[in-house]
């Protein structure tokens, strides 16, 4: 599949010399600087950096939840300034991101309502979008019955329901089981398999993040530089164990693990 | 779908296991405090026909008991809780409403928070009957003067709990709602509203008891009808037991009233989490 792409082609978003600060008690402190990397249409993107390197920031402003301080974002060649259609975030907290007071169900329509959707075609649709992450037999539940990796499933059936181009995943699978996490990691490989999205994944899982992705961007520690984007070249479909266990990714897992641990870290004593 | 097949077996038996265990000593204190009630009942009934206490104003129980039946059947005391209760409720839907429409307004709206919240602070701390002389003067005694005064009360708890209700929603939610594109309106109606509706009927519920008291004070104040008139003139009438009887019927109609509007926030907010306490 990664064959087929054209990096020739127009890339679907571009980063363009991102930089970003908080002020925090009158201090202002860098979180990135110049951050530039263009996603290509289709692609599995891993954003892959140490913790606080500001990874979630990056993503929110790709996403545009929240405004760039300079430096700027096109999604298809049009500036980014707000949430675009056809863009959906997955929030790292998806047990917050999730409504409470609706089913499963009520949940994945919620992506469906103001368009022109009637009521029973978001039903029956949103059925479709749980078939895909085998929730369909939990549609009447509440969220809080679910186990923490169903929650996540919901969240990602309905960021499928919205029907985006590309999203954006933020730590998705930090908050689950190690087994779960392997399980969600083929599900999400299959329905980008089978749908054509593009997919910008950030994680500071290395194993990951090379598993996952036709790209890893590495960013240093804070302040926050890219480091370098690397082809991972591993062919698909990729298997939990046996993709695991091939020349390339250990080779890539060494490789990145080592510039995280070892590369003289940058203002890390901030 | 294993993991979900386990997760539904470890729910069920976890959660029947604490409910019944939870059961017993709730049931034991609940019947101690109906044979508490009991016992009160039996001693006013003997404090009266033993002359225990000798005075013209303390029937007994059972008087009164008799005074409920008849006052019931002529209908006259049942007309006046009716009126009172109609009174009420008119004044507490008013006040909600006003009190959740600018509640949200003021959570959601900066300027007009940083506005309004200096007046609210200042009108919130008056005892509303201090206000229903003066405000006699601009509405007389008739109903439309009970019903502000009602309103006026309820509004403020509301108002505060729907403010603070918006206040604690969590940013995860707003920016999912960002992400799937809603526009202010539904995203108001959509995440603001459900979720910061527990916080709203836990501070219709504070009302709805202020609103009960502030009706027969009000009633009592600038007295034309309902109970708060009817209590007034039956005590200057020396009728105590259709006296004894209203305040009975009163206290039967508070606890009929929170027990009526604690099932609807179960059936409207059974999903919060923190109720279930
Ligand atoms: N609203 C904010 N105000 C001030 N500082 C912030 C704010 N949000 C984030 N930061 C700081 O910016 C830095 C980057 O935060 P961000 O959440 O983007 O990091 P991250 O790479 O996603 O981390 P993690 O892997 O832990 O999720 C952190 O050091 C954080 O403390
Ligand atoms: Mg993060």
């Amino acid at each position: 599949m990664t064959g087929q792409l054209n990096p020739a082609e127009a890339p679907i978003i571009e980063v363009l010399n991102l930089s970003h600060a908080f002020t925090a008690r009158g201090h202002t402190v860098p979180v990135f600087q110049d951050i530039s990397m263009s996603i290509r249409r289709g692609e599995f993107l891993s954003v892959l950096g140490p913790s606080g390197c500001g990874k979630s920031t990056l993503l929110q402003i790709i996403a545009g939840l929240l405004p760039s301080m300079s430096g700027r974002v096109l999604f298809e060649g049009q500036q980014v300034t707000g949430p675009p259609p056809e863009m959906v975030y997955l929030f790292q907290q998806y047990n917050k991101s999730l409504l409470p007071w609706r089913s499963v169900l009520g949940n994945v329509s919620f992506a469906m309502e103001g368009k022109t959707w009637t009521r029973s075609q978001r039903a029956e649709r949103g059925m479709e979008y749980l078939r895909i992450v085998g929730l369909d037999d939990f549609a009447d539940h509440y969220p809080w019955q679910l186990s923490g990796g169903m929650q996540q499933r919901v969240a990602i059936a309905r960021a499928l329901a919205a029907e985006p181009k590309v999203l954006l995943m933020d730590e998705p699978f930090s908050a689950v089981d190690a087994l779960t996490r392997l399980e969600l990691q083929t599900l999400v490989l299959k329905i980008w398999a089978q749908s054509g999205l593009t997919v910008v994944l950030v994680t500071h899982d290395v194993d990951e993040a090379v598993f996952m992705a036709d790209r890893v961007a590495m960013l240093s520690r804070r302040p926050a530089v890219m480091d370098r984007i690397v082809e991972t070249g591993l062919p698909r479909p990729r298997d939990a164990v046996v993709t695991r266990e091939t020349p390339r990714f250990l080779e890539l897992r060494h490789q990145l693990l080592d510039t995280l641990l070892h590369r003289d870290p940058v203002g890390a004593d901030a | 779908m294993s993991e979900a097949a386990q997760h539904s077996a470890t729910l069920g038996p976890a959660a029947a296991a604490s409910a019944s265990r939870g059961m017993r000593p709730a049931m034991i204190s609940k019947v101690a405090g109906w044979l508490l009630v009991l016992a009160l009942l039996v001693a006013w009934e003997a404090s009266a026909r033993l002359g225990l206490v000798k005075s013209q104003s303390w029937p007994p129980f059972t008087g009164v008991l008799r005074a409920v039946w008849d006052g019931m059947l002529t209908g006259e005391l049942l007309g006046v809780l009716l009126s009172t209760m109609l009174r009420m409720l008119k004044g507490f839907l008013i006040g909600s409403a006003i009190g959740v429409v600018l509640g949200l307004l003021i959570a959601t709206v900066p300027l007009l928070r940083r506005f309004l919240s200096i007046v609210i602070e200042a009108v919130r701390p008056l005892p509303i009957p201090a206000i229903v002389p003066p405000l006699i003067l601009f509405l007389g005694i008739d109903d439309g003067l009970k019903v502000t005064v009602v309103a006026l009360a309820v509004t403020f708890p509301v108002l505060i709990n729907t403010i603070g209700g918006v206040d604690n929603i969590d940013g995860t939610l707003l920016q999912t709602a960002r992400t799937f594109r809603k526009t202010r309106l539904e995203t108001m109606t959509s995440i603001i509203l459900p979720s910061a509706l527990p916080t709203i009927l836990a501070g219709m519920r504070i009302s709805l008891g202020l609103a009960f008291v502030t009706t027969i004070v009000a009633e009592m104040i600038a007295g034309s009808a309902g109970v708060g008139y009817f209590i007034m003139v039956t005590q200057y009438g020396m009728r105590p037991d259709q006296m004894y009887a209203a305040v009975i019927c009163l206290a039967a109609l508070g606890y009929g009233l929170n027990w009526a509007f604690v099932s609807i926030e179960r059936r409207l907010v059974g999903w919060d989490q923190r109720q279930d306490d």
